[in-house]
């Protein structure tokens, strides 16, 4: 597409970022202000280059709060697992037969889930590509 | 008068501006001049307006050196009728506005 719009220069860098950091489906709207830009007077450039991050912005905050529940529930229960586990080990469990060591192995094993979850939400975010 | 959803003040210049000359091909930033809108509000309504199939879009054929294809747009004959309705509901919004502050519509 025509993200090549000033390729190699700062506006270049910019549209490439922007694009990547765009949810899918917009992703030919960005490409298509950015092939805009060259057309655009001077003095509006920066103003027009604001609209396209602004743009970004919104798509995916949009995207964000439209992750699907499952994922979400996935992420807040890994991440009290987490938190539960912490404070498990600071409490001095080995009295009730758990170990420090089973403690910090569930955190660790909780805190993988989590970051499973939240690349399953990333991977969401970025390839959904009904328009938000 | 109620508004049609998302018939935003911005939304009717765009299609104001599109329904001016409906056959042909116009580039963003043309209708950011002719609208005064930036680029953040345009390109959304853009995008709402093809996604409700009022819009058509679609890339330049030829390209011209030294500068990327640029993306084209003009209305839907649906989008043309849409827009044509607009455009009067604004007139009689502003008729019947000038009625009640006592002028004629």
């Amino acid at each position: 597409m025509s993200v090549r719009s000033g390729a190699g220069s700062g506006v270049g860098i910019v549209a490439r970022m922007a694009r990547l950091a765009c949810p899918k489906a917009e992703r030919p709207w960005v490409d298509a202000m950015f092939a805009e830009l060259d057309s655009v007077d001077g003095g509006q450039r920066s103003d027009w280059a604001s609209g396209v991050i602004e743009i970004v912005l919104a798509a995916v905050a949009i995207r964000v709060r439209t992750v699907p529940a499952g994922i979400r529930a996935g992420i807040a229960c890994a991440m009290c697992a987490i938190l539960l586990f912490a404070l498990g080990s600071r409490a001095e469990l080995e009295l009730m037969t758990l170990d420090d060591d089973v403690l910090f192995q569930g955190a660790m094993l909780s805190g993988a889930v989590s970051a499973g979850f939240g690349i399953l939400a990333i991977i969401w975010i970025f390839n959904a590509t009904d328009p938000a | 008068m109620a508004r049609k959803p998302n018939s935003s003040k911005q939304t009717e210049a765009v299609l104001q501006s599109l329904l001016s000359d409906s056959d042909r091909w116009r580039h963003g930033y043309d209708l950011s001049s002719e609208t005064g809108l930036k680029s953040g509000t345009l390109y959304p309504i853009l995008m709402r307006l093809e996604r409700r199939g009022w819009l058509e879009a679609k890339w330049e054929d030829e390209t011209v050196p030294g500068r990327p294809r640029r993306h084209l747009y003009r209305l839907t004959p649906a989008g043309a009728e849409e827009a044509m309705n607009v455009t009067v509901a604004m007139g009689v919004d502003a008729g019947a506005a000038r009625v009640a502050e006592g002028g004629t519509p």
